[in-house]
């Protein structure tokens, strides 16, 4: 790959239109599922109007798993191919998914508070999603405090295997922990979604879909941006280096 | 200051320490032509007397300085006495908060333990020689697992009965499950804890990020030593409903976390 | 309206903040990225020695 000009001139043609288009669609999907939300979806029997944050809040659980599964995926190929843009997608897939985690984390307190008078509580779901949190942010912080980026890459790897084989054990444990836990999601009637809740429901999964496909057309090229800059930096270096010891030798 | 390491390099030839992929690929090759040149010293019963090699390398440098348990004892007693100022146990049963101390007490000091484990290395540049060994990257795993499980094992035989003597409850008639549950987790522990202690040896920080990832990534692990800990302190049996689940996950994890470690282990040793 | 309003806005501000905070933070990087990398591109100019990044 030759020196990169200016950085929109050398996109290719499908990427700039992703990410064009992705944000727009991501948009779009967001405030027709707003719009179901509070105009469309049923009222909540019991809970009431505060439930309408569960179209935004429990889609970004479902999404946050697959980014993280998308960071698995790229981990393994990295180790077996070695190639950069393997560790580049799975480092930009957890930024995503920590993005997705922390957007339940601080909307489930929102939903909770009025609903069950606390704003924290140790029920199964709550928990699973704080330990993802905590082993993803602790993939973020083993990245940023290894150097090399050779063995950041590699590391960041095993942990990307690592912590997603726990993430199943992890939520079979805090269920068996915590008993038989208050269903949080299903809530008209008797069980399982009302028809025009389960449309709503479904826009907000597509909306973060979109909104994960977005970030990933976004950050993945920066990601490759950065490590062009420091390879040049890298080889710069180098042949300033060269000149001087050539500069003390002659 | 650290004697060398107590296994012979058998004319393998040292991969090439470049920052070169291709070169140590290359040097990775080499290695291993040399090895099947040397004949029959592969197979699993090869690899397993390595890392036992390896593991009693640790233990025979633990045993000569005592550098290791004795610390973790008195850190976990230390725990032991500071979680005691927080409970009142003249009031509170232990066999109902009395899991949660346990485990906090064996497992802190772990934690120091797993840091040392490579901390060693590191320092005498011990870590290229055991490189330059025909042994490969899983097994030196195995071999710094079962060392870094018999420093654990150790330690929590010396905190247990001083502990029955401290909060006062009976250890006899439960010590055999109370044994085994133990055991059972501690090597889960172990085994995350060698695989991140080889990591965080490597980072800045690292004596505060093994803990971040280690407590993170074992959080089944201790809902698991907790709860079967706590049932069998209350009387209960092995093949009770609840604890049965548990210590079936947990056997699981063990299971697939050593695999999961051994397995990577090589890309961690890469120069 | 709804007495429980207050935490309805509220969890929806967060969702939008963490996502516009999340873009603003990339949108920063990327430009510091075409910063540095304009920079080095016209030092490495100079020695009319491009440099093949891969």
């Amino acid at each position: 790959m030759s020196l990169p000009g200016p950085a929109r001139a050398d996109r290719p043609g499908w990427l700039a239109a992703a990410q064009m288009l992705l944000p727009l669609i991501a948009g779009g999907m967001a405030i027709a599922t707003l719009y179901g939300a509070f105009f469309y979806a049923a009222r909540e029997k019991t809970m009431g109007d505060v439930q309408r944050i569960f179209y935004f809040h429990a889609p970004a659980g479902i999404m946050c798993f697959l980014a993280f599964f998308v960071t698995f995926l790229a981990s393994i190929a990295y180790l077996r191919t070695r190639r950069r843009i393997w560790d580049i997608v799975g480092h930009s897939s957890v930024e995503a998914g920590m993005l997705l985690t922390s957007i339940v984390l601080l909307t489930g307190p929102f939903w909770a508070r009025p609903v069950w008078g606390t704003w924290w509580t140790w029920e199964a779901r709550l928990v699973w999603t704080l330990v993802l949190w905590m082993i993803y942010a602790g993939y973020l912080l083993l990245r940023r405090y290894t150097d090399d980026p050779d063995q950041q890459a590699r590391f960041a790897a095993v942990m990307g295997i690592v912590g997603f084989l726990d993430v199943p054990i992890v939520y079979y444990s805090v269920h068996w922990w915590r008993g038989h836990h208050p269903l949080v999601l299903k809530v008209s009637g008797g069980g399982g979604l009302e028809p025009t809740m389960r449309i709503v429901f479904l826009g907000g999964i597509i909306t973060y879909l979109f909104l994960y496909m977005a970030l990933m057309a976004l950050r993945v090229p920066l990601g490759r941006m950065e490590d062009d800059l420091r390879r040049l930096e890298a080889s710069s270096r180098a042949r300033a280096r060269g000149r001087r010891d050539m500069a003390r030798v002659t | 200051m650290n004697p060398p390491p107590a296994v012979t390099p058998a004319g393998a030839a040292a991969p090439a320490a470049t920052p070169d992929s291709q070169a140590a690929h290359a040097a990775r090759a080499d290695h291993h032509a040399a090895r099947r040149a040397r004949g029959p010293d592969m197979g699993v019963r090869a690899e397993l007397a390595r890392a036992a090699l390896v593991a009693a390398k640790d233990l025979r440098i633990e045993m000569r300085s005592l550098d290791n348990v004795p610390a973790m004892f008195f850190f976990a007693l230390l725990v032991l006495v500071i979680l005691s100022f927080g409970f009142d146990f003249s009031t509170a049963k232990f066999s109902d908060v009395g899991a949660g101390v346990l485990w906090v007490a064996f497992v802190f000091p772990a934690v120091l333990s797993f840091g040392h484990a490579f901390a060693l290395e590191r320092d005498g540049e011990c870590l290229s020689g055991l490189r330059l060994t025909p042994a490969d990257a899983g097994t030196l795993y195995l071999g710094k697992l079962a060392a870094n499980i018999v420093f654990m094992l150790a330690m929590e035989a010396a905190i247990l009965p001083l502990s029955a003597v401290l909060f006062g409850y009976d250890l006899a008639p439960v010590l055999a499950p109370l044994a085994f549950v133990i055991a059972v987790h501690s090597v889960g522990f172990c085994a995350v804890g060698t695989l991140f202690g080889a990591m965080t040896a490597r980072t800045r920080r690292g004596d505060v990020l093994l803990p971040i990832l280690l407590f993170s990534v074992s959080v089944p692990l201790m809902l698991a030593a907790v709860r079967t800990t706590s049932a069998v302190l209350n009387g209960g049996g092995l093949w009770d409903g609840l604890t049965k689940t548990w210590l079936v996950m947990t056997c699981l994890f063990d299971l697939v976390f050593t695999t999961a470690a051994w397995l990577s282990f090589q890309y961690l040793l890469e120069e | 309206m709804e007495k429980h309003f207050p935490y309805l806005f509220w969890a929806y501000n967060i969702i939008w903040i963490l996502i516009a905070g999340y873009l603003l933070w990339l949108g920063a990087r990327q430009r510091r990225v075409r910063r540095d990398l304009e920079a080095l591109r016209s030092s490495l100019g100079d020695d009319r020695n491009p440099d093949p990044g891969r």
